[in-house]
């Protein structure tokens, strides 16, 4: 069973963090994937693999890769809503 | 001469005389083009900051070849210094097998010409092109040879001068590709010393990675590429462990195909041998495409990190898309 957004947040805050770097505390839930946190296309794309295998289930990478995603936004993506 | 070259009236081959019960590698070889091309000057034909070559795919300079530095040429170097580090004369070598994906033209192949420029003209040469794992490809057959009885000794030689067939504006290939030769000389052992290759390929995808037959220039899906490499290849360096009859744990040190240092930090990550090396030549060699196993193999044996009959996976992957990986001891 996949995890519920709120859990999904949490979590991916934690993954991006830990690919840029940064302490958790600076990686919330309305950061933008490429504007505030800088994520390259690579990082996107290793953030998916991430999710897909917290979730289970494969991710729209373009999604995630579209300018104004926040990490919010990753998890609706990453659970389908 | 024997009867057979009195016939024919051309040198033929010598063979072994019977199959051999394995194979290793006895010498290796490099040749760095003479001219480094630093991030900041790849940088400026790509339009993009310096640092964000070193950030994106871990590479600081890269070497590219020139004039006189075609890829015969160079693999003539490599070949002659894997010879060297034999001691094997050249006249010795049954076969040359020339992997490479950036002869400047389809005829004649190269490994002809490497073959005469070392002076083992009685030796069949072909050419191999299975991009970036042509090595490991070149490495399964040149052993496959030997243990038959086919060929005594067999020089396996990657050559690319990838910077004729990359440009220099595309940000997606033109800091990444670079120039380079290797060469190892193959021989029989009396116990297994390369293992048996794990290789397959995956044709739906060839578009991925391309040279296009419009623009005679490289195109690369970089991200498609980047999650094939860290996700479907990993049942190969598995497949190649249990085919030499190691676990992944065991191993002295990982030789990937130096793509970008991203991709080989997450393969290494993933195989997580606690005692092993990885090879990240990459730095400061770009990505050499075939030359590139071959190349970081050399450096990290040179540097003295890893010892004769060390477990080392090669492990090649690229356009194709095609992947071959294998154990050996190192020499």
């Amino acid at each position: 069973m996949s995890p519920d957004v709120n859990t999904l947040t949490h979590d991916i805050r934690g993954m991006i963090a830990d690919l840029v770097q940064r302490p958790l505390g600076a990686v919330r839930p309305d950061s933008r994937l490429l504007e505030d946190l800088g994520l390259d296309s690579l990082q996107i794309t290793e953030l998916a693999q991430k999710i897909e295998n917290a979730v289970g289930s494969p991710v729209d990478e373009d999604l995630l890769n579209a300018e104004g995603t926040t990490i919010a936004r990753c998890a609706e993506i990453a659970v389908g809503s | 001469m024997n009867l057979d070259q009195e016939r024919a009236g051309v040198a033929v081959a010598a063979c072994a005389a019977a199959p051999s019960p394995g194979a290793r590698i006895m010498g290796l070889g490099a040749y760095r083009p003479v001219t480094v091309v630093t991030n900041a000057e790849a940088a400026r034909h790509a339009n993009v900051d310096p640092q964000w070559i070193e950030q994106r795919v871990g590479i600081r300079e890269r070497r590219h070849a020139h004039g006189d530095e075609t890829v015969v040429a160079m693999a003539a170097e490599a070949a002659d210094k894997a010879l060297a580090d034999a001691g094997v004369p050249a006249a010795g070598v049954d076969v040359v097998i020339l992997a490479t994906c950036s002869m400047p033209t389809p005829m004649p192949n190269g490994a002809a010409s490497v073959a005469a420029r070392i002076g083992c003209e009685a030796a069949a040469a072909f050419d191999l092109n299975a991009a970036c794992s042509g090595f490991s490809h070149g490495l399964a057959v040149a052993d496959a040879l030997v243990r038959a009885g086919t060929a005594r000794r067999v020089l396996v030689v990657a050559s690319e001068r990838m910077s004729d067939w990359v440009s220099a504006q595309d940000r997606a290939t033109g800091p990444i590709f670079a120039d380079g030769a290797a060469a190892a000389l193959v021989v029989r052992a009396e116990q297994p010393e390369i293992f048996t290759v794990a290789w397959g390929s995956d044709g739906h995808q060839a578009g991925l990675i391309s040279v296009s037959a419009g623009t005679g220039r490289m195109e690369m899906a970089g991200r498609k590429v980047f999650r094939w490499t860290t996700t479907a290849l990993l049942p190969a360096v598995e497949s190649a462990c249990r085919r030499a009859g190691i676990a992944p744990s065991e191993l002295k040190a990982f030789v990937p195909h130096q793509a970008n240092l991203r991709i080989i930090d997450a393969l290494s990550h993933a195989i997580d041998a606690p005692g092993m090396v990885t090879a990240t030549d990459v730095t400061v060699a770009g990505n050499t495409c075939a030359a590139s196993v071959p190349l970081a193999f050399h450096t990290l044996r040179q540097s003295g990190r890893i010892h004769r009959g060390d477990p080392v996976l090669l492990f090649g992957f690229g356009a194709g898309l095609t992947y071959a990986a294998q154990v050996v001891l190192s020499p």
